[in-house]
């Protein structure tokens, strides 16, 4: 357990929201997430047709095959692109299916891509590697001798892709937020996003369709939680608002698409089984801004690198009903209900762990979880705990 | 006089929950004895009331902790029960939220955590606490009574009220870790719920308590095992209450 970055983030996320501002904001998130889901048919719509009106490329996804399919054709004979930290263009397992050599941007990203260990935590994917251990994967993957010091080791990530983000034709990167009225939001702190957002000719944004919402007034809700609970900061270094391609009408005016900024602006809106969820009993799920916050409070991940998974049969089992993780949630994901409703599932599919099914025998014969206890005895197994 | 406040007023139960009855008898024996130096008049029925459910719940057997419910209930009202008190995080937790939500208005019980009760008999003069001076003390806050029942500050003012120096740990009230004990890891991952266990009783020692308090049975009895080799030594509540000369004894070694 990483004791000194979890006492820190508690701190600094104190420090930049009060609790009562702090409950205010979770209530307003859950309601603005909770109309974009239920309207989320709506939603999608309307957000290509603003999207489309300002000059962007939309492509609806059915599923991650699908945005693979697109990503191939948009990318075409590109040698290379460059990518931010996202962990739904992750899920499309990109590098092992595109032609492009696929180049990380985000540090934390480039370095666990080096070092070949990556944390699940989706904030701080190199949360786990020391600074010898990243000094050591340079030397070892690019033969580059770089003391192992922080600061050192950011100079020389900062170096070797500046020059490769300036160079690139194809940028590609996730959103935390996209509107119905068209504009795409995308929250960092290390300005490799600006950079591939703007310098390459074409900028592909892959997003889940559960990241829309009405305007950027919802939008900056969004971001500002995103922020507070993601790092503890109270607002992000830089937000890139894009809502289409570069454009310049100086030339009596006419209209020009492509000046300084991106060319070409590729946007793929993934649906998957989403629209299923969101009709669903666990529509919560689709609240998630990725913020991460579950993790750095959940004393599993603590222990052993990995969060507890309600729809995971293996995983689910792994939590300990803590509630951390949903009284940490800015969305307020009932995440504790979700991992019951699944067990729940799971005994109607008669998937029930050996120490449960003794439990609920014990109960139903003998009205305690232990089973028959004569007087004076003490049960030996303890089937509740 | 006393008979006629008896049917007007209702039964006291009080209600230790089935770990703390089968197995954590010597600490069921200290709140009995508790209840007893504070001049209340309580029943029990060991044999009758069931199990409140928690375990249950949290396995996903919605319909049968339904049915517990409804039956505790039952069992509750045929002894004119009109108030509870329990020193069970989990069963406290699911008397007073869970039972109103599946029972509606026929739950009109009134529940109190143990911790709530010492505090209100001794502000009323009616039980006196030993005295602990400089004892170094961390509390743990169980998770059912902490941060799923705001009981936060009861707890630490009895200790304080005990000359107690308590020191909290870095993750407290509402950010404090897990025991590990809890939700079925115990039974279904026994080796993560001790790896859970090792963590919270190292925040313990990081801040130096010389012992780890905490009103609960259940992570009790898991991190006293957890902790069998480490600096720190692990209390139930009552234990501090009741056996003093035991606790002193163990710091003292
Ligand atoms: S409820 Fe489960 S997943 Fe959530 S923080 Fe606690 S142990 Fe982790
Ligand atoms: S579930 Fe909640 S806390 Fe976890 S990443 Fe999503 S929004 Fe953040």
């Amino acid at each position: 357990m990483n004791k000194k970055f979890v006492t820190e983030y508690i701190e600094k996320r104190s420090k930049a929201l009060s609790s009562k501002e702090a409950e205010e904001l979770r209530d307003k998130l859950y309601n603005l997430k909770k109309t974009a889901i239920d309207n989320l048919d709506e939603y999608v719509k309307k957000a290509k047709s603003s999207l489309e009106k300002n000059g962007c490329h939309v492509y609806l996804a059915k599923s991650n095959q699908e945005a693979i399919e697109e990503l191939k054709k948009i990318i075409g004979d590109e040698k290379y692109i460059v990518k931010s930290k996202s962990n739904t263009i992750n899920k499309l397992k990109i590098d092992e299916k595109l032609k492009a050599e696929i180049v990380e941007t985000d540090t934390g990203d480039f370095i666990a891509a080096l070092a070949g260990k990556k944390d699940p935590h989706p904030v701080i994917p190199a949360l786990s590697l020391t600074e010898k251990e990243i000094s050591k994967a340079i030397k070892e993957k690019l033969s580059k001798d770089v003391e192992p010091k922080a600061e050192k080791i950011v100079e020389f990530v900062r170096n070797y892709l500046r020059e490769k983000m300036l160079s690139a034709k194809v940028g590609l990167t996730g959103a935390n937020v996209i509107t119905t009225q068209g504009q795409i939001v995308i929250l960092e702190n290390e300005g490799n996003i600006s950079i591939i957002s703007h310098v390459p000719e074409k900028h592909i944004v892959v997003a889940g369709i559960d990241k829309i919402v009405k305007d950027m007034d919802e939008a900056n809700k969004v971001v500002k939680a995103a922020a507070v609970w993601g790092t503890g900061q109270d607002w992000p270094n830089y937000v890139n608002v894009i809502s289409g391609p570069s454009k310049t009408g100086d030339i009596q005016n006419i209209h020009i698409e492509g000046a300084h900024g991106a060319q070409e602006v590729h946007v793929i809106l993934i649906e998957n089984d989403k629209y299923e969820v969101a009709k669903g009993k666990y529509k919560d799920k689709l609240f998630c801004i990725n913020c991460g916050a579950c993790y750095d409070l959940c004393p599993v991940y603590n222990a052993i690198g990995q969060i507890p998974k309600p729809s995971d049969f293996e995983r689910n089992y792994k939590c300990t009903l803590c509630s951390n993780c949903a009284l940490n949630c800015p969305v307020k994901i009932d995440r504790q209900s979700n991992f019951r409703n699944n067990r729940k599932d799971f005994n109607k599919l008669e998937k029930i762990p050996q120490a449960n099914k003794k439990m609920i025998e014990n109960v139903r014969k003998y009205g305690n979880p232990f089973g028959e206890i004569k007087d004076g005895d003490t049960p030996k197994e303890l089937y509740c705990c | 006089m006393f008979i006629l406040d008896k049917i007007f007023k209702g039964n006291t139960l009080y209600y230790p929950g089935c770990l703390t009855k089968f197995v954590g008898k010597d600490i069921e024996k200290n709140y009995k004895e508790l209840l007893k130096k504070a001049g209340v008049d309580f029943v029990v029925l060991p044999d009758l009331e069931k199990c409140c459910g928690s375990p249950v719940k949290n396995a996903g057997f919605e319909d049968d902790f339904k049915k517990l419910a409804a039956d505790n209930l039952k069992i509750f009202k045929d002894h004119s029960i009109k108030r509870i008190i329990t020193n069970c995080p989990a069963c406290y937790k699911m008397l007073s939220q869970d039972y109103p939500k599946v029972l509606g208005q026929e739950w009109d019980i009134e529940i109190r955590h143990f911790t709530e009760f010492i505090l209100e008999a001794v502000n009323k003069g009616k039980m006196k606490l030993p005295k602990y001076d400089n004892l170094k003390v961390t509390y743990h806050d169980p998770c059912h009574l902490g941060k799923q029942s705001d009981i936060y500050d009861q707890p630490r003012e009895i200790l304080k009220m005990m000359n107690i120096n308590l020191v909290e740990m870095q993750l407290n009230k509402k950010n404090s870790f897990c025991c590990g004990g809890g939700g079925g890891l115990q039974s279904n991952n026994p080796e993560l719920a001790d790896k859970v266990a090792k963590q919270r009783i190292e925040q313990a020692s990081d801040v130096d308590a010389q012992i780890i308090i905490t009103p609960c049975t259940l992570c009790d009895m898991h991190m006293k095992r957890n902790g069998k080799d480490g600096g720190v030594s692990v209390f139930e509540f009552s234990e501090l209450l009741v056996n003093a000369e035991k606790v002193r004894k163990a710091i003292k070694r």
